[in-house]
C-alpha cells in the first residue's frame, strides 16, 4: 500500500525534501505553515497548503492538536514532522495513531524511550553497547559529587531530557561542581520541564560519529553508513561528511554494529541515527543517543549510497518492507555536507534575517543543494538560521574537500549575511584537510585573534569567483 | 487564541465540508474564523501550489482586541501586536528625570519573563543594577538578554511580553539614579 496524500508538519528546506520525495511516489502532500510562511516555498511546491497559527513556533508548528486537526481535517493519511518542531514527540506520534493518520517515524514507544537519555543509556548497556562512563541520574549535588569522586575530573553535566546542549555544563574544578549542578538543573527545568540531570566523563579529544540506520515493520535493521560531525559549535553541527575515514577500520565497524545491536533491540522501525563519540586518544567509542527522527545532515548518507531515506520512511510508515538487504548497500565515494546559515560570522554569528537579494549557488555535476531560499525571499526572524545544504561527493576525501572549496567559493549570496565566508576560512584550515580536528576544534578557532577579522564584512570573494575562468 | 479546540476546529470543517457556501466565516470573544473554498481545484492535487483550504486567523487587526486590553496606553502603544497576554501597567507620560531609553540588543521577539510561567524581570518603579536582566529578545533561536545600561528605576514599560520588537525600539524607560 502508498499514502494517498501525506501532511508536512514542518518548515524550510526539509519541507521542501518531504514535498519532493512525495512527488516522486505519487503521494499528495499538504504543508503546515504558520503566518509568516504563507509564501514560502514548501506554501508554493505542496499540492496544498494549510495555515496553522501565527509566526511564534510554540503556536503553530509545534502545537500538537493544530497539526493533527489539519492532517484530519485536510484529509491525510500520514504526517511527515521532519526533523526539530515535533519530530520527536511521543504525544504527536500518539495523536497521529488515535486519529487514524500514519506518523512518518518511529513508534511513540520508541520516541518516549530514546528521548530519555538516561533511559536510552540504560538499555545499551543492556544490549551491550559501550556507553560514556558516568551515571544514570544524580538526584542532587551531593550525588553528583560522589560520582566525580568515582570517575575523575573533567564531566560533563547533562539533562536526561536533553538535546541541543541545553542544561549541559563542563565541571573542570570540584569548586565548580555546585553552580554548574544548580544551572544545568535550572536550564533543563526551563527548557525541557524536567530538571534531572546525569554525570558523563568529558572526553577531551573526541570525534562525533554517527550511525544511520533503517528498520522495517518485520524486525529487518540495516545501517546505511555513517557520518562523521565532528565540526560542531556550540553543539550544533556545522560540516559532516561520510564515511568515516579518520578512524580506525576497527572502530568504525564496531560502531556500525553497535548501532544495528541498539536498533534491533528495540525493534526499530522506521529512519533513526545512532550518536557514538570517539576518544581519539584511547581508540575507543561510545554511545550518546538515539535521535529518532530524519536527521538535517542525511544528504550525505544519500550521496555515498544512492539510497532517498526521506522515500524508504514513506515506504516502511507505509507498512511495505525493506527493499534491500545490508549486503545490497555499498558506500561509494566520499560527501561533505556543509551548513549555510543566516549569520554574521564576524559580528559573533549574530542572526541576518531579511531579503534575499541575490542567491546563486553552483551548479556541478557532482553538487546538491536542500533549500528553501530564493531570489527576493525573505528570511523571517521567527525560526532558525539555516538557509541552504551544500552537499558534495568526490572519489575519495581529498577530491571532495577541493570540489567543496570551489563550491563555496562561487555560492553567491547577497541581502543578508551568511556563514559562506566562515565556511571557506574554516575548509582551506591544514587541520580541516588533515583530519586532525575534535568536537571543539571549531570554536578553538573561532576564538583566534585574526580568524573572525580576516572575514570581514559581506563576500568579498564571491567577486573573484563570478569572473569567468 | 480563546478557547477553540480540535474538535471545534473539526466541527467547523465537518459544516464546511456539508454545505454548498464558499466562504465561512465564524466571530466569537473577538476570533475571526475564516474558511474558504476553492472549488475544483482540491480534487486530485493538481491545483494550483499556493491554495489554502483551510485558514484559521488570528484577529486580524489589532483594533477589537487592543479595545479590551489597552489599559493605559503609552506612545508606543499604538504599535503594539495584538497580545493574549495583559498589557503592561503603564501611566501617563511625564517628565522623567536623568531619563534612559532601554532599546533591545536587536530585533526579535521580546520576552519579558525567563520562562513561560515565570515572573517578569521587571515591572514598573522597580530598582535594578546596570547588568541586571530586564528582558530577553529571541530572534532565531538565538536568546539574547536586554540589559540594564545604568543604575536606576524603570519608569515606564511599553512592551508586550512576545512581542516582536525592532533595534531602535524603546521598550523601557529607565530613571536613572543621579
Amino acid at each position: 500500500m502508498s499514502f494517498k496524500r501525506v501532511l508536512i508538519a514542518n518548515r524550510g528546506e526539509i519541507a521542501v525534501r518531504i514535498i519532493r520525495a512525495c512527488r516522486m511516489l505519487g503521494i499528495e502532500t499538504v504543508a503546515t505553515v504558520s503566518d509568516a510562511d504563507r509564501d514560502s516555498l514548501p506554501a508554493r511546491l505542496a499540492d496544498r497548503s494549510v495555515c496553522i497559527g501565527p509566526a511564534r513556533a510554540a503556536a503553530s508548528y509545534l502545537s500538537v492538536d493544530t497539526v493533527v486537526t489539519a492532517a484530519v481535517g485536510c484529509g491525510c493519511d500520514a504526517l511527515h514532522p521532519g526533523y526539530g518542531f515535533l519530530a520527536e514527540n511521543a504525544a504527536l506520534a500518539e495523536a497521529c495513531e488515535q486519529a487514524g493518520v500514519a506518523f512518518v517515524g518511529p513508534r511513540p514507544a520508541t520516541l518516549r524511550e530514546m528521548g530519555n537519555k538516561i533511559r536510552a543509556r540504560t538499555l545499551a548497556v543492556r544490549t551491550g553497547v559501550p556507553v560514556v562512563p558516568g551515571s544514570g541520574d544524580v538526584a542532587d549535588y551531593e550525588r553528583a559529587r560522589e560520582v566525580v569522586h568515582d570517575i575523575g575530573l573533567p564531566i560533563l553535566l547533562k539533562a536526561a531530557a536533553g538535546g541541543g546542549g541545553r542544561g549541559m555544563q563542563v565541571v573542570r574544578e570540584i569548586d565548580e561542581l555546585r553552580g554548574a549542578f544548580e544551572t544545568a538543573s535550572a536550564e533543563a527545568r526551563a527548557a525541557f520541564g524536567d530538571g534531572t540531570l546525569y554525570v558523563e566523563r568529558l572526553i577531551s579529544n573526541a570525534r562525533h560519529i554517527e550511525v544511520q540506520i533503517l528498520g522495517d515493520r518485520y524486525g529487518k535493521v540495516v545501517h546505511v553508513g555513517e557520518r562523521d560531525c565532528t565540526l560542531q559549535r556550540r553543539h550544533q553541527k556545522i560540516v559532516e561528511e561520510g564515511p568515516a575515514v579518520l578512524i580506525p577500520d576497527r572502530l568504525r565497524n564496531g560502531i556500525r554494529q553497535a548501532a544495528v545491536d541498539l536498533a534491533l533491540s528495540m525493534d526499530y522501525e522506521n529512519a533513526g541515527t545512532v550518536e557514538f563519540i570517539v576518544d581519539q586518544d584511547r581508540d575507543e567509542f561510545f554511545f550518546l543517543e538515539t535521535n529518532t527522527r530524519i536527521q538535517v545532515e542525511h544528504p550525505v548518507t544519500e550521496a555515498l549510497t544512492g539510497i532517498d531515506l526521506v522515500r524508504d520512511q514513506l515506504r516502511i510508515a507505509a507498512g511495505e518492507p525493506l527493499a534491500f538487504d545490508q549486503a545490497q548497500i555499498r558506500l561509494q565515494g566520499h560527501a561533505i555536507e556543509c551548513r549555510i546559515n543566516a549569520e554574521a560570522v564576524y559580528d559573533g554569528f549574530r542572526p541576518s534575517p531579511g531579503r534575499i537579494r541575490e542567491w546563486r549557488p553552483p551548479v556541478y555535476p557532482y553538487v546538491r543543494l536542500d533549500t528553501h531560499c530564493y531570489p527576493g525571499y525573505v528570511v523571517p526572524p521567527f525560526y532558525d538560521s539555516l538557509l541552504a545544504k551544500l552537499v558534495v561527493v568526490g572519489e575519495n576525501r581529498a577530491q571532495a574537500i577541493a570540489r567543496m572549496q570551489r563550491a563555496l567559493h562561487e555560492f553567491s549570496v547577497d541581502g543578508i549575511e551568511t556563514t559562506l565566508p566562515f565556511l571557506r576560512a574554516l575548509l582551506q584550515r591544514p587541520e580541516y584537510t588533515a583530519g586532525a580536528v575534535h568536537t571543539r576544534w571549531v570554536e578553538a578557532v573561532i576564538a583566534e585573534p585574526d580568524f573572525a577579522d580576516g572575514l570581514g564584512r559581506r563576500d568579498v570573494q564571491t567577486i573573484a569567483a563570478r569572473q569567468p575562468t | 487564541m480563546p478557547d477553540l479546540t480540535f474538535q471545534d476546529v473539526l466541527d467547523i470543517l465537518r459544516l464546511i465540508d456539508s454545505g454548498q457556501f464558499q466562504e465561512l466565516e465564524i466571530e466569537f470573544d473577538g476570533t475571526r474564523v475564516k474558511v474558504t473554498r476553492h472549488t475544483g481545484t482540491t480534487a486530485g492535487g493538481t491545483g494550483p501550489a499556493t491554495e489554502s483550504v483551510g485558514e484559521v486567523m488570528q484577529p486580524p487587526e489589532p483594533a477589537t482586541v487592543l479595545d479590551a486590553q489597552e489599559q493605559g496606553a503609552g506612545p508606543k502603544a499604538g504599535d503594539a501586536q495584538p497580545s493574549t497576554s495583559k498589557a503592561p501597567a503603564q501611566r501617563p507620560l511625564v517628565e522623567i528625570p536623568n531619563r534612559i531609553d532601554v532599546k533591545p540588543p536587536m530585533a526579535g521577539t521580546y520576552y519579558a519573563a525567563p520562562a513561560p510561567n515565570a515572573a517578569p524581570f521587571v515591572d514598573v518603579d522597580r530598582r535594578v543594577r546596570k547588568g541586571d536582566s530586564l528582558g530577553i529578545v529571541e530572534v532565531m533561536k538565538l536568546f539574547t538578554p536586554v540589559l540594564a545600561p545604568c543604575d536606576g528605576t524603570v519608569r515606564l514599560i511599553f512592551v508586550n511580553n512576545e512581542e516582536f520588537v525592532q533595534s531602535d525600539q524603546t521598550l523601557m524607560v529607565m530613571q536613572a539614579d543621579a
